[in-house]
């Protein structure tokens, strides 16, 4: 019988040697935990320290069902499979981003997109638009990329840049699950919302005391989470339009340095820098319905698949999953 | 909530990397935020950035900020066991004035590290011969750290005569009012005189400017601007006072206003922190007697500074 208030039990919790940089989950429901030093576990199984060496650890995801990428300061990507892992070269550089889109690896050098891909390797694709910051994938052929300069949309079938806006400032972009708009957050504190195909026809959100990092396109109800400061807000938005004014709301007493939106439920957990952890119902924002205090701050944040997971992970290295079941009220 | 790390901002040229090698000695429990030739030198624990300025106005110089600073800075700290330091190293050509309002205004790192000092190096034999040659004796961006430096260390000044290092110290005398300067440095020199010593957030001492700038400094050299007043000021009359000095000068041809607003040193017996302490806070009988406001830039009128100043503070 689901419950009229959002339940969250907890799962599991296991240790690993270093800060938590990324957390994800496959498709079957297997947790991928990174840690700054490059070590890698999947569900608490013991870490593998095979791939240190190339300095800290600052991305991973999973790649396909068995597979795994991990990312490197250097700007190393390492694919790990069961036929073993092999380094990919990236562009040279720092590493900004890796995702998954769903068909294709993409990392983020400087201002070039690397494509990596099962056939022979891709050149870099210099998509013009300065220095790469966040990047975020429409369909699984199709993504967005905000740099210094512009923001632009990337066929990576392709392998071209499509559509170019000026938008300077940039440096966080979510997707609407559907592919309708993005969303892109400035330094200045602004969140532009702009739709696929009519990105002139885009509108400024405007507001926010500090620049727009924390950023997430919601399924259902359709809209814009973003985070300033210790403020969550939610834009709705009908037909690619959003509302006139947000929903907001304030759990935290420090600044919101992450957020997580569940894909199956109106459920979105945020994070601050002294390791408070809320989970909030988009249906009321009059509060958090669950929250929990940390010895540590919060470093990574993962929904699963089905929505029906949380993943957490910490400065300290503990990684903890809880079961969520959404409430019929909140 | 976790403490924040001390975070000391290393400037310079040529003798940077010795400066820099001082400064994270493994001892000194420091990690290094910089280029490839600082942070990719140490031993596995430096964070390599390559500069990402953007501006949280499009188009506008006061408020640029160091994007990649903000992340390589946060992944530094970020960790199991962060260190006991941070230092961030800037080459010649990295503005040092945009770090520190990066390091000062975000809100990701303000909570994580504590802007501790700005160094400052200076190479005696170099500056020398630019003296005698008559030419340029750095960039606008070299003069702009040294004006903000709250250390500057004169490198190889065995290696000038007398006269030369009396001219180069009345050029940074010029520049910098509040700055200690240490000769010789940078070999020898004590770094507990560098770090830990909260230099940005306590209340400087404010010299005497030379009775005649430098003659080697070109008209659209940073100066100082020293406001004061024998009386208790508020914090926020200040910030307003100086939100106006901004608005009305910053967009000057040619002017280049940086307030050190987070230095605004309402003096009392005893360091204070910036302009969030107020001297109404301390007993009657026990504040200052002299309140000073700072101002750094280019192009300022100095007159009209100190007329607006006494005029909003009476």
């Amino acid at each position: 019988m689901t419950p009229e208030l959002t339940a969250v039990t907890p799962q599991a919790s296991w240790a690993m040697p270093d800060a938590i940089v990324a957390l994800d989950w496959s498709g079957d429901a297997r947790l991928l935990g990174v840690a700054a030093d490059g070590t890698v576990a999947i569900d608490g199984g013991p870490p593998s320290d095979g791939h240190r060496g190339h300095g800290a650890a600052v991305a991973g995801c999973w790649v396909g069902a068995s597979c795994s990428a991990l990312g490197y300061r250097d700007g190393t990507v390492v694919l790990c499979g069961d036929a073993g892992s092999r380094a990919v070269a990236g562009a040279g550089g720092p590493l900004a981003a890796l995702l998954w889109t769903g068909s294709q690896l993409v990392a983020a050098h400087r201002a070039e997109l690397v494509l990596v891909g099962p056939g022979p390797p891709l050149p870099p694709l210099d998509v013009g638009a300065g220095r790469l910051r966040a990047f975020a994938a429409l369909t699984p052929s199709y993504l967005v990329a905000v740099g210094a300069d512009d923001a632009v949309f990337v066929d990576v079938g392709l392998h071209l840049v499509e559509t170019r806006l000026r938008l300077v400032g940039g440096i966080s972009v979510a997707a609407d699950p559907h592919g309708r708009y993005v969303a892109i957050g400035d330094l200045a504190g602004s969140v532009h919302v702009l739709g696929v195909g009519s990105v002139d026809d885009g509108r400024e959100l405007t507001g926010y005391p500090d620049p727009v990092r924390q950023l997430a396109c919601v399924r259902e109800p359709a809209g814009v989470v973003a985070a300033a400061d210790d403020e969550l807000t939610f834009w709705s938005v009908d037909g690619g339009r959003p509302c006139d004014q947000p929903a907001c709301a304030v759990g935290h007493d420090e600044p919101i340095t992450l957020i997580g939106v569940s894909p199956t439920a109106p459920l979105v957990a945020t994070a601050d820098a002294g390791g408070r952890l809320c989970l909030w119902s988009l249906r009321d924002l009059g509060g958090p319905v669950w929250q929990a205090d940390r010895p540590g701050e919060v470093t990574a944040v993962a929904w699963s698949q089905d929505g029906g997971r949380l993943a957490v992970g910490d400065v300290a290295g503990t990684v903890e999953t809880w079961a969520v079941t959404p409430g019929t009220i909140a | 909530m976790n403490v924040p790390i001390p975070l000391t901002l290393a400037t310079g040229g040529t003798e940077l990397p010795a400066l820099v090698a001082q400064l994270a000695h493994p001892a000194t429990g420091a990690v290094v935020v910089g280029s490839t030739a600082f942070a990719g030198a140490t031993t596995g624990t430096g964070v390599v950035v390559e500069a990402d300025v953007g501006s949280r106005t499009p188009g506008c110089g006061c408020c640029q900020v160091r994007v990649d600073l903000v992340e390589g800075i946060a992944r530094a700290v970020r960790r199991r066991t962060p260190p006991r330091r941070v230092v961030v190293a800037l080459d010649g050509h990295d503005d040092a004035v945009t770090a520190v309002h990066t390091i000062l205004s975000d809100p990701i790192l303000s909570c994580r590290v504590r802007l501790d000092a700005v160094l400052a190096t200076v190479d005696a034999v170099h500056w020398a011969t630019r003296l005698a040659a008559g030419g340029l004796l750095d960039t606008d961006v070299g003069l702009d750290r040294l004006a903000v430096a709250d250390r500057i260390l004169v490198a190889r000044s065995h290696r000038v005569t007398p006269e030369a290092l009396g001219a180069i110290g009345h050029v940074l005398r010029s520049l910098n009012q509040t700055g200690t300067i240490i000769a010789p440095a940078i070999a020898g020199c004590d770094v507990a005189e560098l770090v830990d010593i909260d230099a940005w957030h306590g209340a400087p001492s404010v010299g005497r400017p030379p009775d005649e700038p430098s003659p080697f400094l070109g008209a659209d050299a940073p100066v100082t601007v020293v406001c004061r007043t024998d009386r208790a000021l508020d914090p926020d009359r200040v910030d307003t006072w100086l939100d106006e000095v901004i608005d009305g000068h910053a967009t000057r041809p040619g002017c280049d206003l940086r307030a050190r607003a987070g230095r605004a040193d309402l003096r009392a017996r005893r360091p204070l922190l910036a302009m969030s302490h107020s001297e109404a806070e301390h007993p009657a009988g026990r504040r200052s007697a002299t309140s000073t406001v700072m101002l750094i830039g280019r192009d300022l009128p100095v007159a009209a500074l100190h007329a607006d100043f006494a005029a909003a503070h009476r």
